[in-house]
């Protein structure tokens, strides 16, 4: 397949991760529009890498998969932190540092 | 149909798939749900299942089986009134797809010649290897497969609305994702003797029970005997086997499948067998040569019997070692007692782990120093 | 796999995964039900691990459901299940959002349409022997990235310690689990709502 369809399904796979992060209250689904972006990239990294036939590609984005999960175990803390302090996952809610 | 096209090797992996999926692991998985009964009951010197019967045969017993499946059948579809009705459902096929879907992997014979079928001592020309899948990343399919178990579980947990169905899906996700860890690692020590994640190769390697002179050629379990036990006790703590199976936890706690009834329940329960045959497959690609017997009855047995003949006498004592290994792994069941929850998360982060990374360590060195 | 043109069975097998990897994607941010939402991503995982896969990235492909699918995901339906309560609804659909959407789907195809339309069209050529292969992905691994991959070690190990100390308990729980005393712990599940059951009854006057 022509590398440009991989590109297109790329852009299309981050523009809903944003979707995702900017439209959504509930943190653990914003969360998982990041990975939706994380996955776009990821897709975008290894077309070109197929396309070159190099293989950096591939080892970005493997590094990028070990980054996501650092920062998904990462992010779930905080959540799991504001959760108790707050008793809500609702974004809206959270937007002042003193309650 | 010529040899190497596409439609021979879809032909053959069909046949490959319905022979050992519907052939092997299906009944052996079935019967295992009674041989775990009367097995049980042997070890507590008592009678066990015997009586179900098709007309005049009794068979021991072996047909409880099938009046287990009939009886799934004709239970009641209950689906709580609360549930969420998609993951209610989903969760036993989340369940009992992963074990089948391993299946691809596993090597249960020596490759069939094409064209020799009727001769004596071949050479291969046009192999066709018993294997449904040869993967490069073989035994990290594995791994990622048998990590989405753990959704069949927690879904189960959850979608039942049941306080303590989802505490049971709880123990049960921290448990498989804690010991998913120590069998990665375990096996890390393997990949770093052979050299390669294929299973069919590792089986290759492994031409020889027990040599001095061709070390290397040994079973797996003489090259990594810490890896074995290591293996095996996390394979067990994966399939929520007793001693580890306080998720579960028969007559002392509520499970993750307090709800599911009839068919749903068969397929946990299946599900469970299915991943005990599958996990023992592995082990014994791993650690206990595959389907080869050593190289004095490998090479009696290729020079005296037509290629055919051959791999079938050498998938039947295939199965002999898997059906082993199962037994052994219900054996364990009545020799343990249970894990508590926080001894057995010990156990897997505390005990397991460190071990498995000094296996890791120590393999390499060895493996480095051989190689000068 | 294919040397020159794409045959059909590539488009086929590209066409089904790239729309199954939209739908779910779709799903997922729509849903409002976080496990749904989980779910979901996890099967866009799927099909993005058979796309890898079709792009000759097969030891990626299987990290991909490895590490995402199996493990990542397990620890988001685990927070959700330890903590998530109440179910809102994602967005309401008023007919002129459904509108705006839609001008914005529109906008998309005719960027989409207009900033493709100089790029090259041919199809990649074979890959290299062994590409994508473990072998030699490690050999690049680690001997043009060996800085990056430690490093990235490291970062791991930083990532769990600092989960470890941002979801700690406060000292108060964490000392009366220590005594074996819960009954803070009863009092906390005796008066908590689960979502779907009516609220849980007020103590009766008297009652001590």
């Amino acid at each position: 397949m022509p590398t440009t369809y991989y590109l297109v399904l790329s852009f299309v796979l981050f523009l809903i991760g944003t979707a995702g992060v900017l439209l959504r209250r509930n943190a653990l689904i914003a969360l998982m529009g990041i990975e939706l972006q994380l996955n776009g990239g990821n897709l975008a990294m290894l077309a070109f890498s197929r396309e070159l036939g190099d293989l950096k590609g591939h080892v970005f984005a493997f590094i990028i998969i070990a980054l996501a999960a650092a920062e998904a175990a990462v992010g779930l803390a905080i959540l799991v932190a504001l959760f108790r302090g707050r008793q809500t996952v609702n974004l809206d809610e959270a937007t002042l540092m003193k309650r | 149909m010529e040899y190497g096209s596409l439609a021979f090797q879809a032909l053959a992996a069909t046949i490959k798939i319905v022979f050992m999926i519907l052939g092997f692991l299906m009944p052996l998985a079935s019967i295992l749900t009674w041989m775990e009964r009367r097995e049980s009951a042997m070890m507590q010197d008592r009678l066990g299942p015997n009586r179900a019967n098709i007309g005049p045969f009794k068979l021991w017993g072996i047909t409880h089986f099938m009046a287990d499946a009939v009886k799934f059948l004709f239970k009641e579809d209950f689906v709580p009134p609360k549930a969420h009705k998609f993951l209610f459902m989903w969760a036993p096929i989340m369940a009992m797809a992963p074990a089948l879907i391993v299946a691809a992997i596993i090597p249960f014979g020596p490759p069939l010649c094409w064209n020799e079928l009727l001769e004596k001592n071949p050479v291969c020309g046009q192999p066709i290897n018993l294997q449904i899948a040869q993967l490069d990343v073989g035994l990290l399919f594995y791994f990622a497969i048998s990590s989405l178990a753990v959704y069949g579980a927690t879904l189960a947990g959850w979608a039942s609305h049941n306080k303590w169905a989802m505490m049971g899906g709880l123990r049960a996700t921290s448990q498989m994702m804690s010991y998913e860890v120590t069998m990665g690692m375990a096996v890390l020590g393997s990949f770093l003797v052979y050299g390669t994640l294929e299973p069919g190769a590792i089986v290759a390697q492994q031409t020889h029970i027990f040599s001095l002179g061709h070390y290397h050629s040994s079973w797996g379990i003489f090259l990594q005997p810490a890896g074995f036990v290591l293996f095996l006790t996390a394979a067990i703590a994966e399939t929520k086997r007793t001693p580890f199976d306080i998720p579960e936890g028969e007559p002392e706690i509520i499970g993750y499948f307090v709800e599911y009834s009839g068919l749903r329940f068969g397929m946990f329960f299946l599900g469970e067998f299915l991943e005990i045959v599958v996990s023992s497959a592995i082990m014994i690609t791993l650690f206990f040569g595959g389907y080869h017997w050593g190289n004095t009855i490998d090479n009696a047995l290729l020079s005296h019997l037509p290629n055919f003949v051959f791999v079938l006498a050498m998938f039947g004592l295939w199965t002999v070692k898997v059906f082993a290994f199962c037994g052994f792994q219900l054996m364990i069941r009545w020799s343990l007692p249970r894990f508590r929850s926080d001894q057995l998360m010990r156990l897997g982060w505390q005990r397991l782990l460190p071990i498995s990374i000094a296996n890791v360590v120590a393999t390499a060195l060895v493996v480095l120093w051989a190689q000068q | 796999m294919s040397a020159g043109g794409a045959t059909t069975v590539d488009m086929v097998v590209f066409g089904v995964l790239a729309t199954l990897t939209t739908f779910f994607a779709l799903f997922t941010i729509t849903r409002r039900n976080p496990v749904t939402a989980v779910m979901s991503l996890v099967a866009t995982f799927f099909c993005l691990a058979g796309i890898y896969a079709s792009l000759s990235a097969h030891f990626l492909a299987v990290i991909q459901v490895l590490v995402y699918a199996g493990a990542i995901m397990v620890l988001f339906i685990f927070v959700i299940m330890i903590l998530n309560r109440e179910e809102v609804a994602p967005f309401s659909l008023r007919p002129l959002r459904v509108l705006g959407v839609l001008a914005g789907v529109y906008l998309l195809v005719k960027i989409i349409d207009v900033v493709t339309v100089g790029l090259p069209e041919a199809v990649p050529g074979a890959a290299p022997d062994g590409f994508g292969t473990v072998a030699a992905i490690g050999d690049v691994l680690f001997r043009d990235f060996l800085y990056p991959f430690e490093s990235i070690s490291v970062l791991l190990l930083v990532a769990i310690v600092g989960g470890v100390v941002v979801s700690r308990s406060h000292q108060k729980e964490v000392a009366a689990v220590e005594a074996h005393d819960y009954r803070h712990q009863i009092e906390e599940l005796a008066h908590h709502d689960y979502p779907g059951e009516p609220p849980a009854p007020a103590a009766p006057e008297g009652y001590h």
